[in-house]
């Protein structure tokens, strides 16, 4: 083990493994198999980014969904005449962006890193790419992403729904 | 915070893209076949790409398909040369040694075209047609198939065509995301997002366009073989080969297909009567009516239309720089920059780059 060599071979091994593991806890590659999932860790592009670094801007067409793998990472929607809001932030193994998956809409918030922080992109072209090929995998995909999106409209309309709540007394 | 520390670097990192473009350039520049083959390899990947994938999709892997279409094409390459070679090589040669024949022919129906002509028209000082035809001929080297083939097989040697080609060919299909992959992992994270979509939007915009216009083209010189070979027209399918290839070449084509056509009606006997003329340009006619209603409209679609006057520009452009293969090359070539500059400029624009 004292040979660097081994030691980074070994890292390595580990740190893909690492990988695969962070990729099956994420929802949106629920059901996927062992193999599927090797497949998908070759499909994404690691990208890393630096404190206070933009990772999307809002308004600008959305290109894909993010995964991250570590640091953290912060969403800001800018309001009219006032400092930026901060929406949520997220982790380690938490992913953003989704909705750029389905189509090339423009991002309706900033994305931010809060510190040293490596994503994992997974573009739309390339999930089309997978419609194209795979289809039995890229189906596995959607059927996710449409629970997520189903999942987070009963969320809003349960906030409205408090909120309309909420206001009614009053007015 | 951020934004300094990129203008900080900005030099060097300027420095570094401007070093890694200049490596990739002087490559190509100094290997002009490798770059051809490159290209080459491209555009057979943009072909074949959608058949590698639709049998990937019913699960067979892309590796087996590409290379169950390699000996499908060298089977057919096989078959080709083995029932359509000796008749295309039989009618080339025929066509090469009757050429000087043709031309006395011709010297004679210009002369006396012009004798004619100045009998009835009093007052009207023709120049000797004959040598002004003959002039503009060889000046443009229209007549001499022998260059056009010995410049096309200088471009790509026999091993180039039948070993390295399908090899980086295979690859592009293959491992095509890959590379494209490993090439975005170049681009800085501000650029990222917009690359990812310009590099894939782009590449279908390019590969629709090739694809549709060789399956026009196809069309235009398989219907025109067909109907010539139908009538009986000697040689019809150089002059099918012909009018597919002038196909590529915008309002033009149908007029470059069709001279091919009208001066082996003029020059063997017996054939050089209105009606044949007649039936002859109707064949054209319908071809190419069937051609811009049915198959243009859908195989290559209205994204591409070019001005006339950019199509006359280019292709006067183009025969200079490269003669004949300039003419046919320069028009698919502004097509494709055009879909590349569009592509290219409402994503700047909505990135707010530009």
């Amino acid at each position: 083990m004292q040979n660097p060599v081994w030691a980074y071979i070994f890292k390595s091994k580990n740190d893909r493994q690492s990988l695969a593991d962070l990729l099956s806890t994420l929802p949106i590659f629920e059901g996927l198999s062992r193999s599927q999932l090797k497949q998908i860790q070759r499909i994404l592009h690691a990208r890393s980014y630096v404190k206070d670094e933009t990772v999307f801007n809002e308004t600008e067409p959305g290109a894909g969904l993010y995964i991250i793998e570590s640091g953290r990472v912060a969403i800001f929607k800018q309001v009219e005449d006032g400092d930026p809001i901060k929406l949520a932030e997220f982790v380690k193994g938490n992913f953003f962006g989704e909705l750029a998956l389905i189509e090339e809409i423009p991002r309706s918030a900033t994305a931010t890193a809060l510190e040293a922080t490596r994503l994992l992109a997974f573009p739309k072209p390339d999930l089309d790419r997978l419609i194209d090929r795979q289809p039995q995998l890229a189906v596995k995909i959607l059927y996710n992403l449409s629970r997520l999106v189903a999942q987070r409209l009963i969320e809003t309309n349960e906030n409205i729904g408090r909120m309309q709540g909420s206001v009614e007394p009053d007015g | 915070m951020i934004q300094a520390r990129q203008n900080g670097h900005l030099p060097v990192r300027i420095g570094y893209y401007l070093f890694i473009t200049a490596v990739i350039l002087a490559a190509l520049f100094s290997l002009k076949q490798v770059a051809g083959a490159l290209l080459v390899s491209l555009i057979l990947s943009f072909l074949l790409s959608p058949v590698v994938s639709f049998a990937e999709n019913r699960g067979i892997p892309r590796v087996v398909v590409v290379l169950s279409i390699y000996l499908i094409v060298v089977a057919l390459l096989l078959l080709a040369v083995i029932f359509l070679g000796p008749i295309l090589s039989d009618e080339a040669m025929r066509l090469a040694g009757d050429l000087p024949e043709y031309e006395r022919q011709l010297e004679t129906i210009l002369r006396d075209l012009r004798v004619s002509l100045t009998e009835r028209i009093p007052g009207l000082d023709l120049p000797d047609l004959y040598l002004y035809v003959k002039e503009r001929l060889i000046s443009s080297g229209g007549f001499d198939l022998g260059s056009i083939l010995s410049r096309l097989s200088g471009l790509f040697s026999i091993i180039m065509i039948l070993v390295i080609i399908p090899i980086i060919t295979f690859f592009f299909i293959v491992d095509g995301h890959l590379i494209q992959k490993a090439l975005l992992r170049l681009v800085p994270n501000r650029y990222f997002e917009m690359c990812v979509l310009l590099v894939n939007r782009t590449g279908l915009a390019v590969q629709n366009y090739i694809r549709g216009q060789l399956i026009d083209s196809l069309y235009v010189g398989v219907m025109t073989t067909i109907g010539m070979g139908v009538i009986g027209l000697p040689y019809f399918m150089v002059i099918g080969i012909f009018a597919g290839l002038g196909n590529f070449i915008p309002y033009l084509g149908p007029v470059i297909g069709f001279i091919p056509a009208f001066f082996v009606t003029l020059l063997t006997p017996g054939w050089f009567t209105g009606a044949n003329i007649l039936l002859i340009a109707g064949i054209f006619i319908v071809v190419q009516l069937t051609e811009s209603a049915f198959i243009y409209p859908i195989a290559v679609g209205k994204s591409v239309n070019l001005h006339p006057l950019i199509v006359i520009l280019g292709i006067t452009i183009g025969g200079r720089l490269a003669g004949i293969i300039g003419m046919l090359v320069v028009i698919p070539l502004i097509s494709i920059v055009k879909v590349v500059i569009e592509t290219a400029s409402s994503y700047l624009r909505s990135y707010r780059i530009i």
